[in-house]
């Protein structure tokens, strides 16, 4: 199938039927994918699919539709999807499709799956997983190769092409010891080589290692404010959660974000900075092209703790009259700091390395509670007790301006950059 | 999509344990934000797909389309799957059980709903509430439907041709209170077409004004007190507590693997007063939010009770499970998409209703919380579950007092149901979440109110 033929037809078709503007996008997706639990191997996957969606503007009014089908009555009727749907809306002046930057064609990792290298690191793994963890159950294991290929196109002239293959491993998995059971971990890992043995990529060994000492769990007694080291992977999910609260185009359009003023401000610590960058080759397979039709390019987020860009589309800066961002958050590297993480342990007297946490999401203005998972005691500048039944409670942006400590080694897992981050002044309850 | 005679040829093609399944996913969606459309699409998502069982493990294969070439492809490539994994691993293992059959359609696939009413219907809720409310800092709208189409054939189960459709309307408003946004969501729908669901925008008022009473309570509100407490749950979050608590540690594979479920089974893990089915598809003649007729392995689906009366009975389960575990399948095994293979999955997870008044729950809490809804919910393999609280009171002496702002909630489940010492006689239903274990899929849940302790968050 030619993915620029189709999406080209359906453009004439658009603007045959008096769409003053229109944007198509083509994408191919194909699965090579292996399944493994506590048994051993279970499943053996391969999938193909399409995905062909359509926006249209007429008379200021948008209608998108989307099928996954390319066989000419469902593209008929994917196209009245989208025209009855405009015409029923109502106008919005910010609506558009992006104009003209540079057209180009990005390729990314290997493009070909290979079967035998994706049943050798994951067997190797189940391996390595009963010679050096015996304790650890498995609750389920992926690995797959993953190619996408997409075709975007718009009457403004903008085409862009993607083509890109991966191979992503992830597992989840806990400790047994007779009918001692300990908290679930999970973790993954993308890369465009498989060219090492799984439990040496990301933080597979270490979750492993800390799933086995989650057996017989301490709750957290009483309350306190007590320093907080996250680990890398908890740290992705915080500054996401921020980033999405604070500098995403909902909360900027809606007027609900607390930074929505703070452009160029001091925001957080001078010891975070945060950039969305896809140009960062430790990262396996980067967002080349938007959603809405613009090839990505490096962009600060926050510097030294200075807001220096949202994360706004094209219609979200028409919307709220700020500047398009450059990426749109896909590929987060946070800056290494310059303590080692040992040293940041050994300042702690009394608090918590957290390692995952668990809860709802983050309110408006940032307040959230979540229990902390896979999580430990730092006691007397050491690594202690496993904790259960631990809550930890605080507000996303003060957590952002109350740190003091940033790692210098950082978890390159495939998809981010993230270091170790000590943040003061959050609130741990427990029994 | 195509039918069961339709697509009856496969069967000859059939080599062993083989399951066709032929599916569309069709999508609409409506957002309105403060009087501007931000969304208005509809998709469709179909193919066919086809697993093969052999000697312990499978071949699964999909395709995005529903001819003739596609049911040959997918069938000769899960085969091939199968034998691949087979010769590497020569488990050798049994035959999966055969169950009975059950051939039919479960309800008519037609849904007449066009973009405009969801269109229609979105702005005049949005023109209500901008009319109203004039003091709100955002306010918006989202009406979307999932209508799901199936058609199950197994030549060693049914067959069966299923539509599940489903449409739920969320409004969310936001305040400011010194400068600082305050939000809470509604949601209102269930089981059906638009059309058999909703009439007129204005049908949803009184719940509207209540959510706009709680959030500009909310925003006066005040921190948890972070601790052990005795609360109230409402009946919305009952059934999040069924399904995350309970429901995910009860499902068969986890079992196997080692959840706490796996060694309580026959043992007490909750008050006499608790007993939670996960219900197939009718509750007492009543059609569930999520009905499940047959499952996507052909198994014809069967109410699992997981816990009666305080004592943990049963599991969940796909063939494979059932067979592991010496037990018989209950029609849990589905799948979110065509492409996705069936995993064992919740259906409708419900706590019974008790005896008590809920009026006189409240009363009886000399010092607590009422917690009215959540934002989400997580579960472990220890039973430690946790979820977001979006909106509660305090009770002080018998009498709700001051709002919350967001906190969360935990516990340990089998530590936790044995605290349940009252349970309300009204029962919620409600089928508006996604749960995530691989794919997402929509789950059904619900119950009573409870009287419980319970980890609160705060400050």
């Amino acid at each position: 199938m030619d993915m620029h033929n189709h999406a080209e037809d359906i453009l004439a078709r658009a603007k045959a039927v008096g769409a003053e503007a229109a944007e198509c996008s083509v994408s191919s997706t194909s699965r090579t994918e292996l399944n493994a639990d506590v048994g051993g191997f279970t499943l053996m996957r391969t999938t193909f699919g399409h995905s062909v969606s359509v926006k249209i503007l007429k008379g200021g009014r948008k209608g998108t539709a989307a099928t996954n089908s390319l066989e000419p009555e469902d593209t008929d009727r994917m196209i009245r999807e989208a025209v009855a749907a405009a015409e029923a809306s109502q106008p919005d002046p910010a609506e558009d499709v992006a104009e003209l930057c540079r057209n180009g064609s990005f390729t990314d990792g290997a493009l070909e799956p290979d079967r035998d290298i994706l049943y050798t690191r994951s067997a190797e793994f189940l391996a390595d997983l009963a010679a050096r963890w015996p304790k650890v159950s498995l609750d389920s294991f992926t690995a797959v190769h993953i190619r996408s290929d997409r075709q975007y196109l718009n009457t403004r002239g903008v085409d862009l092409v993607s083509n890109a293959g991966v191979y992503a491993f992830s597992a989840m998995f806990y400790a047994k010891d007779g009918e001692l059971t300990s908290s679930f971990a999970s973790t993954g890992f993308v890369t465009a080589t498989a060219d090492r043995p799984l439990v040496e990529c990301g933080d597979f060994a270490e979750l492993l290692d800390g799933c086995v000492a989650q057996l017989s769990p301490v709750p957290f007694e009483g309350k306190a404010v007590c320093p907080v080291i996250a680990t890398p992977a908890c740290v992705e999910g915080l500054i996401g959660d921020a980033l999405g609260n604070f500098v995403s185009d909902v909360p900027l359009i809606d007027g609900t974000s607390i930074w929505k003023d703070k452009l160029g401000e001091v925001v957080a610590s001078p010891l975070l900075s945060v950039r969305s960058d896809p140009s960062d080759t430790r990262l396996a397979c980067p967002t080349r092209v938007t959603g809405d039709g613009y090839p990505t390019a490096p962009m600060s987020v926050i510097a030294e703790g200075r807001l220096e860009n949202f994360l706004l589309s094209r219609y979200g800066a028409a919307r709220t009259g700020l500047s398009r961002a450059k990426s749109y958050g896909d590929d987060l590297v946070v800056a290494p700091g310059k303590t080692p993480l040992s040293e940041m342990i050994a300042g702690v007297e009394d608090g918590l390395l957290l390692c995952r946490i668990s809860g709802g999401e983050p309110a408006p203005n940032g307040d959230f509670s979540a229990i902390a998972k896979n999580s430990f005691r730092i006691r007397g500048g050491r690594i202690a007790e496993a904790v259960s039944e631990t809550m930890v409670s605080g507000n996303l942006a003060e957590m952002l301006r109350n740190i003091s400590a940033v790692s210098c080694e950082t978890l390159e897992n495939g998809d981010s950059v993230m270091p170790y981050i000590r943040f003061d002044g959050l609130t741990v309850s427990g029994k | 999509m195509r039918t069961i005679p339709e697509l009856s040829f496969a069967k000859s093609l059939f080599s062993g344990d083989t399951v066709l399944r032929a599916q569309t996913n069709s999508t609409r969606r409506v957002v309105v934000r403060n009087g501007v459309v931000t969304a208005n699409a509809s998709s469709s998502s179909g193919g066919v797909s086809a697993r093969v069982y052999r000697g312990g493990v499978y071949g699964f294969s999909s395709a995005a389309g529903f001819s003739d070439e596609d049911v040959r492809n997918v069938i000769a490539a899960a085969g091939e799957n199968a034998k691949f994994l087979d010769s590497r691993l020569a488990y050798g293992r049994p035959a999966l059980p055969a169950v009975g059959r059950f051939d039919g359609l479960d309800r008519p696939a037609e849904d007449p709903t066009e973009q405009k009413q969801l269109l229609d219907y979105a702005l005049g809720l949005d023109a209500y509430i901008a009319q109203t409310y004039s003091d709100l800092l955002s306010r918006t709208v989202v009406v979307t439907g999932l209508n799901m189409e199936k058609c199950v054939l197994a030549n060693e189960g049914c067959d069966f041709h299923s539509f599940v459709p489903r449409v739920y309307v969320y409004v969310f408003l936001t305040v400011e209170k010194d400068g600082e946004p305050f939000e809470l969501f509604d949601c209102f729908g269930g089981g059906g077409t638009f059309g058999e669901l909703y009439t007129h925008p204005e049908e949803h008022a009184d719940a509207i004004d209540r959510l706009y009473r709680h959030v500009k309570a909310k925003s006066e509100g005040i921190f948890a007190d972070a601790g052990i407490k005795t609360v109230i749950l409402a009946p919305e979050l009952s059934g999040m507590l069924a399904h995350e608590a309970v429901g995910h540690t009860s499902e068969g594979d986890f079992v196997l693997s080692g959840s706490v479920s796996a060694h309580n089974r026959g043992k007490e893990v909750a008050s006499e007063l608790v007993t939670m089915i996960d219900y197939a598809n009718n509750i007492n003649g009543k059609r569930c939010p999520m009905p499940v007729y047959v499952d996507d392995e052909g198994t014809p689906a069967e109410d699992a009770v997981l816990i009666e009366k305080g004592i943990l009975k049963d599991y969940m389960h796909s063939r494979e499970t059932a067979l592991r575990l010496g037990c018989r399948p209950t029609g849990n095994a589905r799948g979110f998409a065509y492409s996705d293979e069936p995993l064992v999955r919740m259906r409708n997870t419900v706590i019974l209703p008790g005896k008590d008044k809920f009026a006189d729950m409240i009363a009886s809490v000399e010092d607590g919380y009422y917690l009215l809804s959540t934002s989400n919910g997580q579960a472990d393999s220890t039973g430690e579950f946790t979820f977001g609280i979006s909106m509660g009171y305090e009770i002080r002496k018998g009498k709700l007092g001051r709002a919350i702002k967001n906190t969360s909630i935990s516990g340990v489940a089998f530590e936790m149901l044995k605290t349940v010492d009252m349970v309300s006689n009204d029962l919620y239903l409600e089928s508006n979440g996604m749960c995530g274990k691989k794919q997402s899929i929509p789950v059904g849940l619900g119950g009573p109110a409870l009287r419980c302790r319970v980890a609160v968050g705060g400050r």
